[in-house]
């Protein structure tokens, strides 16, 4: 901080004898103690005219570097510490405003407030300054009230100047910490959906049962899931399921019950217990199990799910299964009419204390069973209609010719037909299992 | 979550003015209705006549007001149209809640006494 100087500093200035009377009056216009001056360059070829504002500058504890032509005054202001610049017009190697010109390409990286300094004071010269870049106009030789007016308004310039750079940084810093957060955040969520498919079965034939699917989660990763699964040498197991809502939580809930329903070589597992007797385990009738996994799921008080969980005999073809809340099964039978299965239910962790039904249904060869989450039948196209059940079912009878894997294929194309594009509001999954080829 | 209400005999009448109640609703709805709960309202008609569709997250919302309400209350669904009534349907909601075709007909409905 420097000193305020002495008004008997002033008197010592022949130069300023002029002056003196003005300055004293306006004392206030350089009166700042506590804000740090700018320091401030002067850029004339004449040592006189340099001295001059020099020393009115230095005089109101501003300080000053100089510099005798446009080429070293472009070497001090790429030091980065000056913002404020008094240029005189002619000199030579560089003149003003070719020293504007310079600064104004932008190429210091910080915004630089030049008075153009001038004997000239026709309307003319000052437009043709100004049009240069210049941001201010002073003639020669100053008068102080205006050459400190002017100063100050530039100083302001240059404080809003430093305050939208400053803006500028935070908002750049913030962009950059939530871009890495959100990194981050996408790396994981890709890792989740990896593992979540990771959990899906290889389309594949376990026993007499051929089964294929779709899977298309609207985020990365979804509230939907299926498997089909050996529960021992005769009987397969096979669920899908729907978790309410969208998203990371519904996709957890989601990882949590396909651990649970599984197929386990123990005795002892959510889908088999013990017996005394041989084979010393039975198999879980769905019913039982969906009432379990209600009873289980009573305290989330907001998230439930829709479920069919099924156990068919893959020598009787005895299929039983347990539908909760969850779209009807679709029977397709060839040669025969398209039937849904089911009489729906409530769904799981909704309601306590409530009964579900066990359906139960011969399989013959041939036979598809198709299981499709709610996000197919709600699926609706430009118009808001739905694609629903009796569009699902009629697609699936003109595909019952068709290999499974075509079937699956042709499926989707028509899904994606019926949307107008492949992003979908809901996730979209199904299973589709057949009994024993035909031939 | 937009929806109106009136006054109607015991009934508060909620007409829902969304077309969709799902997801991005859901929440909403059931804090409004929470909402109307925590101020004392016992017995509602909830108007679906413009809801043209309802999801598992709009029913879970349903199902989480019927319980903050309690056996105390009275929740009846009137107007759902034939989309939002199968989704009743499917996941038998339709037996949890009386429903009617029209907020005039739950209105004028004999109480079943809990």
């Amino acid at each position: 901080m420097k000193a305020f100087p002495s008004r008997n500093s002033f008197a010592c200035s022949p130069l300023l004898a002029h002056t003196r009377e003005s300055i004293i009056d306006n004392s206030t216009s350089c009166s700042t103690t506590e804000i740090k001056k700018s320091e401030i360059l002067i850029v004339d070829d004449s040592p006189v005219q340099r001295a001059l504002l020099s020393h009115l500058l230095k005089s109101c504890g501003y300080s000053v570097v100089e510099a005798t032509d446009g080429v070293q005054a472009l070497d001090l202001l790429k030091q980065g510490k000056i913002r404020i610049v008094f240029t005189d017009w002619i000199m030579p190697n560089m003149s003003g405003i070719e020293l504007i010109e310079k600064i104004r390409e932008g190429n210091l990286g910080f915004y630089v407030y030049v008075i153009l300094c001038s004997c000239k004071n026709s309307k003319t010269d000052v437009i043709a300054g100004v049009r240069m870049g210049a941001d201010d106009f002073l003639t020669k030789p100053p008068i102080p009230e205006e050459l400190f007016a002017r100063l100050h308004a530039g100083e302001r310039v240059i404080k809003l100047q430093n305050k939208i750079a400053e803006e500028e940084q935070k908002v750049a810093r913030a962009y950059a910490s939530l871009s890495k957060a959100h990194q981050k955040l996408r790396s994981d969520l890709d890792a989740a959906a990896k593992l979540q498919l990771s959990l899906l079965p290889h389309p594949a034939s376990l026993n007499k049962i051929h089964f294929d699917w779709v899977f298309r989660p609207t985020n990365e990763v979804a509230g939907d899931t299926f498997n089909v699964f050996q529960l021992d040498a005769t009987h397969i197991g096979f669920y899908q399921l729907d978790v309410s809502g969208h998203g990371i939580p519904s996709a957890m809930l989601s990882f949590y019950l396909s651990k649970i329903l599984q197929g386990s070589p123990l005795r002892d597992s959510f889908l088999k217990r013990p017996m005394p007797q041989e084979p010393f385990y039975r198999i879980v009738p769905p019913d039982e199990v969906v009432s379990d996994l209600n009873k289980r799921f009573q305290n989330d008080e907001d998230m439930f799910f829709t479920i069919i969980y099924g156990v068919l005999n893959t020598l009787s073809g005895k299929l039983q299964f347990t539908q909760a809340g969850h779209p009807n099964p679709i029977l397709c039978r060839p040669h025969s009419p398209t039937r849904l299965l089911g009489n729906t239910g409530f769904p799981v962790g909704a309601l306590p204390n409530i009964e579900f039904e066990l359906v139960e249904e011969q399989l013959l060869p041939g036979d598809r069973v198709i299981l499709c989450s709610d996000g197919i039948t709600e699926c609706i196209n430009d118009h808001n209609e739905q694609f629903g059940m009796s569009r699902m079912t009629e697609c699936v009878k003109t595909a019952e010719d068709q290999q499974l894997r075509d079937f699956v294929g042709g499926f989707v194309e028509r899904l994606t037909g019926w949307r107008g594009h492949d992003e979908f509001d809901d996730d979209i999954s199904l299973l589709v299992m057949e009994y024993e080829s035909a031939n | 979550m937009n929806f109106e209400t009136r006054a109607s005999g015991r009934y508060l009448v909620v007409t829902i003015l969304e077309d969709r109640l799902g997801a991005d609703r859901a929440l909403s709805f059931k804090e409004s209705l929470t909402q109307l709960i925590d101020n004392g309202h016992r017995a509602f008609v909830v108007d679906f006549s413009q809801v043209t569709f309802i999801d598992s997250s709009g029913l879970g919302a349903i199902l989480s007001i019927a319980k903050r309400l309690g056996t105390a209350g009275d929740f009846l669904i009137a107007g759902t149209c034939e989309t939002v009534g199968s989704m009743f349907k499917l996941t038998r909601m339709n037996r949890i809640f009386p429903m009617f075709s029209t907020v005039e007909e739950a209105l004028a409905a004999p109480r079943v006494c809990p």
